[in-house]
């Protein structure tokens, strides 16, 4: 071990010291052993010129390994220049001087960075077109889900048809967009403008040339690449020079639009422009089909949630079929409004679990009082309606001034705060034929009661 | 209660069916008919062709002592028609046809409808009398003086 720390120390000293080294064991240690024989006059034994002879054995065995590893260090810088020279230069340039030579690999390896920064130019900006179409995506993404989650919390669907016709915009980069929704006569219409003020949309809506577009039925794009049609007609008022009309579709049904535009010169969409329509357009009809089922659910529900009666909607409804029965069969037909005062105040000073155990207690004492044939609703959210069939004003008067007398019995035994109640009475025919001109007589009587 | 209220105790088909105007058969029928189609029972019974409508409104003006007025050739003042309005006339099928110091006589195809005759009290605050006629007649006489 100690040996080869020596022999390791000594392959790691510089060419200077080794050759110093050589010289000692070579000439130095010799000359001093046959210079102490020849002094002393000894005679020189056998080992002690064995002795010599290996000492100066090791001194020329290190200069045989300094001028090796200076040939060894040549040959390499000569194989490497070789070799650059093999793989970049031209076999018939022929390069004499060395320094000529290092210098045309100079330009090899300037004109190779040159490449390489070049290329990474190329990657970098084809990565940066790849972050731009990945950070597209994700707002994409994004928004269908913030647009998701919204309706799972049952946001108004025009705020999230909203929200989804803002971001599209910003996605695409439009300068407007407009988007509507309910086609169909009775659907109701939803109309959002970004980027364009309502009149203007309105007007460009109007427009023919939009109207045949819309006819296409599918997407129709206009910008440098797809010229087939003129688009002065939308840049006049809008300045925009490309845009897109998508038609929203459910169950194969048109059922909107989404148009949008920019005002660039030479502009092409990207080529999945159309995906990204297809994506909100597909989104947007199912938020607008969850409106249009809403409001039918709203058509069919018949009853107030809180009392159970038949709600205004269908009262209504049911008191014009009782007023043309009472037609048909030349009847009186009743009606009995009865309001409590001051609803919201009084609503406010008991809190609502308390209101909504006086309305109920309210409900049986109405129905303990009427005939069963008679129909009762919630026409307001303080006011109460009876149809009291077959009966005149003078035979409905009788029953309402009934009902009043049990409802405040009632609030005077057991409520400690009670109420003011508003009775009001219409009649068919003598009072209208309908029952619009029915309530509207109620309504005069409460205003009259109010003044 | 100022027009005089008769006491009602048995049904127009019943009183036809007493008086042989028609069959318990014919009042059956009738009766059904009702029940799958609305209308009134004696406008059935004329459009059965089992009764005329004169036969019924005199059978009612014998069994409740309302006099029978035939309107054909009455001439209604245009002053006496507007006391009640034209709706609440179609409505009920009656006609004023002429008014006398606080008393306002009307012909009404159906005498018995007192919440008729009541509403009629309430609208003008007359005194009511009643006249028995037929529908068609009321009818006529109320497009008759309710031209214009």
């Amino acid at each position: 071990m100690k040996s080869n720390k020596k022999i390791s120390s000594l392959s790691n000293m510089s060419l200077k010291r080794r050759l110093f080294v050589a010289f000692i064991f070579s000439t130095f240690f010799p000359v001093t052993i046959l210079f102490q024989y020849s002094v002393n006059s000894y005679k020189m034994s056998l080992l002690a010129l064995f002795a010599v002879v290996l000492v100066i054995f090791v001194g020329w065995w290190f200069i045989f390994e300094v001028f090796s590893s200076i040939i060894r260090i040549h040959n390499r810088t000569q194989d490497a220049l070789q070799h650059i020279e093999e793989r970049g230069q031209p076999q018939n340039i022929g390069v004499k001087n060395e320094v000529e030579r290092l210098d045309v690999v100079f330009n090899m390896l300037s004109s190779k960075v040159k490449e390489s920064v070049e290329e990474l130019k190329a990657v970098n900006s084809k990565t940066e077109e790849l972050n731009r179409a990945i950070d597209q995506k994700v707002k994409i993404l994004s928004s269908i889900l913030d647009a998701n989650v919204l309706f799972s919390k049952s946001a108004p669907t025009t705020e999230i048809l909203q929200f989804l016709t803002e971001r599209l915009k910003e996605i695409i980069q439009a300068k407007i967009v407009i988007s509507f929704f309910g086609i169909k006569e009775g659907d109701g219409r939803l109309q959002f403008y970004y980027g364009i003020s309502e009149r203007v949309a309105a007007s460009l809506l109007s427009e023919e040339n939009i109207k045949e577009l819309m006819e296409v039925k599918s997407i129709v794009v206009v910008d440098n690449k797809h010229k087939e049609r003129d688009p002065s007609f939308i840049a006049g008022a809008t300045g925009i020079k490309n845009f897109i009309i998508n038609p929203v579709y459910l169950r194969e049904e048109i059922v909107g639009f989404i148009i949008a535009g920019n005002s660039m010169d030479g502009f092409s969409f990207p080529y999945d422009i159309g995906d990204i329509f297809n994506l909100f357009s597909y989104n947007m009809s199912i938020i607008w089909e969850r409106q249009r089922l809403y409001k039918r659910v709203e058509d069919l529900e018949i009853n107030d949630p809180l009392t159970g009666l038949y709600n205004e909607g269908f009262f209504i409804n049911r008191l014009d079929e009782e007023i043309k029965r009472s037609t048909i069969y030349q009847r009186p037909c009743g009606l009995i409004a009865v309001k409590v005062a001051n609803y919201n105040d009084y609503k406010e000073n008991i809190g609502f679990i308390e209101l909504e155990r006086i309305l109920k207690k309210c409900v049986q004492i109405f129905k303990e009082n009427l005939r069963p044939i008679d129909i009762l609703g919630r026409v307001k959210e303080d006011t109460f309606g009876v149809i009291v069939i077959e009966r005149n004003r003078r035979q409905s008067n009788y029953v309402a001034a009934r009902l009043k007398d049990a409802l405040y019995s009632f609030m005077e035994g057991s409520l400690s705060f009670a109420p003011a109640i508003e009775v009001a009475v219409a009649e068919s025919p003598i009072d209208g034929a309908s029952a619009a001109k029915l309530l509207e007589c109620i309504q005069q009587q409460f205003k009259t009661n109010e003044i | 209660m100022r027009f005089r209220r008769k006491k009602i105790d048995k049904l127009l088909g019943e009183i036809l069916v007493e008086k042989d105007i028609i069959t318990p058969q014919q009042l059956r029928e009738v009766l059904d008919a009702q029940a799958k189609e609305d209308g009134l029972i004696g406008e059935i019974i004329v459009n059965k062709k089992f009764a005329t409508e004169e036969d019924i409104a005199q059978c009612i003006s014998f069994q409740y002592g309302f006099p029978f007025l035939p309107l054909e050739n009455y001439d209604i003042p245009i002053e006496v028609a507007k006391i009640v309005p034209k709706n609440v006339a179609q409505h009920y099928c009656l006609v004023p046809i002429d008014k006398i110091g606080d008393t306002l006589t009307v012909a009404m195809a159906n005498p018995l409808n007192m919440e008729a005759a009541e509403d009629l009290e309430d609208l003008t605050s007359l005194n009511i009398q009643i006249f028995v006629s037929t529908s068609s007649d009321i009818r006529a006489a109320i497009e008759r003086s309710y031209k214009e």
